[in-house]
Order: C-alpha cells, then sequence, then structure tokens
C-alpha cells in the first residue's frame, strides 16, 4: 500500500511539474514584440554588421562602428564580425559586400590589438 | 490480514488523499522554479519589424546612415521593407524632428531627413518594387557582376521562443533570391561647400495659413531640391536650426518655421551661406481684415 501511495506521489510531482513547466514556457511568455537587438535571426544580425562595414567604409570612424556593433549584442566586435562573414557567405553575400565586411574586420583588428591573436613566443 | 485489507480499504476513502495534493503542489513548484528561474524562456531568431521602438529608430537610423555612405536607394528601401512600415518617409521624418528636439547628432539627423527626401523623390516612386520584397543592388565586380544579391529573409512572421539553453544556431532557412531592378540614381546632393543664395522671396497672404510660417525651400544649381540642409533661424533672444526634407510630402528641400508677428528674424542656409537679415511675417490686408501673413523663401546653389 505505501509503495502504491509512493507511486501516485511520484506521479502528481511528475503532472505538477509539467504543469509548472507548460505555465512558464507556454502560456506565460506574451510578448509579441519589443524584442532587443540582440534577439534578431542571425541573417538579420549580419545585415546590421553589413551597415556598420558600409558607414566604416565612408568614414572610417572605428570608435563609431564598434559603438553600433555594441548595440547589437554584447559579443566582442571581432566575433561579430566574423560571424557576419561567415553569415554572408552562406547566404551569397555579393563580394563586394564581403569585402566590405572584411574591411572592418581588418579596422577592428588594427584597431583593437588586444583582441588579435598573437603567435606565441 | 484479512482485517488489514479490510480496513486499510475501508478507511482510504475516509482519508482525504492529501499526499496526493501535496506532490501535485511540490511537483508545480518545482515546475515554475524550472521554467521561470532556472530555464526561462528565451527569445531567439526575432525579425526586424518586432523590435521595440528605440530599437528600431537604432535600426531605421544605421539605414540611413548606410544610405548616406553608399547611396543605395534599393537596398535601403529593402531594409526598410523588413520594418513593415507602411509609411517609412514620414517614419524617417519624424525620428529626424524627435532626434532634433532631443539635441541628436546633426550628422544623424541630415542622415534620416536625406533618406526620407529620396524615399519621397518622384524617382523613387517611379520604382515598381513590391512592398516589402528587397530587391538587391546589381553585384560588385568580376564573379557576382549583374547576378541578384541575396538578402535577409522576409517571411518570419514571429519570434521563436525557446528554454534556456538556446538552440545551436543554424544556418538561416533559404533567402527567397531577389530579382534584378536597375540601381535607381541617388536623390541630388549639394556640392559640398557651394553655398545657397536667396533667388525669390514672396509674401504668401493666406488667411488660412496660421500661425505665420517660414517657408523655405532649397535646391540645387539645377533646380532640383535638397533634402537634409541645415538652416539656423536667429532673433533676439532665440535661435534655433532644423533640416530640409523633414516633410517629405511638401517636397524633398522643404522646410518651414513658425514666426511671431512683429519678431525680426535672420536667417542662414547650409554653413557657408550669407545670412539673410531683417526677416519679418508681412502685414497682409487691410484695416478689420488685416493679418500676419507667411513668407517664402527659395535658396538655390551657386
Amino acid at each position: 500500500m505505501r509503495l502504491r501511495r509512493l507511486i501516485w506521489f511520484v506521479v502528481m510531482i511528475g503532472i505538477g511539474a509539467a504543469a509548472g513547466i507548460f505555465y512558464g514556457w507556454v502560456l506565460r511568455p506574451t510578448q509579441t514584440s519589443d524584442f532587443a537587438l540582440n534577439t534578431l535571426r542571425s541573417d538579420y544580425k549580419a545585415d546590421f554588421v553589413l551597415m556598420t562595414a558600409e558607414i566604416y567604409q565612408k568614414d572610417g570612424d572605428l570608435t563609431a562602428a564598434i559603438s553600433r556593433l555594441a548595440a547589437l549584442e554584447e559579443t566582442p566586435p571581432l566575433r561579430k564580425v566574423q560571424q557576419a562573414i561567415l553569415t554572408g557567405q552562406q547566404l551569397g553575400y555579393a563580394r563586394s559586400d564581403i569585402e566590405t565586411l572584411a574591411a572592418l574586420f581588418q579596422g577592428l583588428q588594427k584597431g583593437l590589438p588586444s583582441l588579435t591573436p598573437t603567435a606565441e613566443p | 490480514m484479512i482485517e488489514d485489507e479490510y480496513y486499510e480499504e475501508d478507511e482510504a476513502p475516509r482519508q482525504p488523499p492529501l499526499y496526493l495534493l501535496t506532490g501535485l503542489v511540490i511537483g508545480l513548484l518545482l515546475g515554475l522554479l524550472i521554467s521561470l528561474v532556472i530555464a526561462p524562456v528565451q527569445v531567439v531568431d526575432t525579425s526586424p519589424f518586432l523590435l521595440g521602438e528605440e530599437e528600431k529608430d537604432a535600426y531605421r537610423l544605421l539605414i540611413a546612415r548606410a544610405f548616406q555612405a553608399d547611396q543605395n536607394l534599393e537596398r535601403a528601401r529593402a531594409r526598410l521593407g523588413l520594418l513593415r512600415d507602411n509609411a517609412a518617409p514620414q517614419t524617417l521624418a519624424d525620428q529626424a524632428l524627435r532626434m532634433q528636439s532631443n539635441g541628436g547628432s546633426e550628422a544623424d539627423i541630415r542622415a534620416l531627413a536625406e533618406l526620407a527626401a529620396a524615399l519621397s523623390s518622384p524617382q523613387s516612386a517611379a520604382s515598381t518594387q513590391p512592398a516589402g520584397l528587397p530587391t538587391a543592388p546589381p553585384g560588385g565586380e568580376g564573379e557576382n557582376a549583374g547576378t541578384p544579391q541575396t538578402f535577409p529573409t522576409l517571411d518570419l512572421n514571429q519570434a521563436v521562443q525557446t528554454a534556456t539553453p538556446p538552440p545551436t544556431p543554424t544556418s538561416p532557412p533559404p533567402t527567397p533570391r531577389p530579382t534584378f531592378t536597375p540601381r535607381l540614381l541617388p536623390t541630388p546632393l549639394p556640392t559640398l561647400g557651394a553655398p545657397f543664395d536667396l533667388v525669390e522671396q514672396n509674401a504668401i497672404c493666406e488667411t488660412a495659413q496660421t500661425p505665420p510660417r517660414l517657408m523655405i525651400e532649397v535646391q540645387d544649381s539645377s533646380g532640383n531640391p535638397v533634402p537634409g540642409i541645415a538652416i539656423t533661424v536667429a532673433w533676439d533672444g532665440g535661435i534655433e536650426t532644423f533640416y530640409t526634407g523633414l516633410m517629405p510630402s511638401l517636397g524633398a528641400g522643404y522646410a518651414d518655421f513658425d514666426m511671431q508677428a512683429g519678431v525680426v528674424y535672420s536667417l542662414r542656409v547650409g554653413e557657408l551661406s550669407e545670412t539673410i537679415n531683417d526677416l519679418q511675417a508681412p502685414a497682409c490686408g487691410e484695416g478689420e481684415a488685416a493679418f500676419t501673413g507667411s513668407l517664402r523663401l527659395l535658396f538655390r546653389q551657386r
């Protein structure tokens, strides 16, 4: 009898947990807009970085470019540009756009020496 | 033994099943802990039109600055299409006005005004680009020359919500290949450094025009309207700067300013032009029908 009670007790815990998870993951998230930039899909993020690169190519202002990239998400700017280049290649971006991104990448490498991988002594 | 079974089966219905309720409550708390604290829902893979207003403003500004850099109107239009804004030029102009009133960067305001004006120009309207579908500019040199360029997918209607940890990023779904559309010529921009001259000054005496306005049109040397030109108006006790192109419906080179009757204004278009002094709202009509009219000034680049 005790074993039967224990089994039912565990079953009820499972049912309760399922209900709690259903509430937290399905019912409660009612937000359908007003999202932040870091929630954008990777191809939109890549286009965001491309826009930044286009502006950088024109004005050469690395500080402004870094600031724009920082608005996108918290990852280091070099990584964001790297990721954008990869995404751009996957999506078949025009060569000129990849070059624009590459120019920003190079600018960041020069401007952010601490983030540039260096050879082991 | 028989008695035990008898008692258990006999007594069970009379006891409230508290252990079941306790299990349910414990499970519920556990489930809430998991779904709200340990692994809450994280939103990923959203589209630009789902962004918050501030983020949309930042996105729009970036589009405008990118347009200013590459003068690719079709690309800017496609990017604005991602925000699903039916009145993009007006939204850009509104944002520029908001930034102006909040003391925003002059370069940013100018970029927004230029893009608003470029989108409103008749040349831009001639494009048969379907709403929301981006059209790529012609490809670059070499192997990509003349080939359509891929752009971010536009068909995502809602955000995907996942529990922590979010799924490993995978390659985006296939992107529709846009059709090739010839790149439009950008809106004419003024020659850098060339000043603007006042070529026309008219008093506008229309009773419906209240309050009196200083209506300014700025054109390049060919007579094309020029957006994004800073106009500084000063009077005894005040100074204000505003930009052409923030009211696309009235023209890309148009800007206006509310005047006060009896106040004398000085005005300068751009940075190198001469300052026009002694501007006043004109007196119109006579006797009881007298009212203060507006002033229209036309500037053209040398």
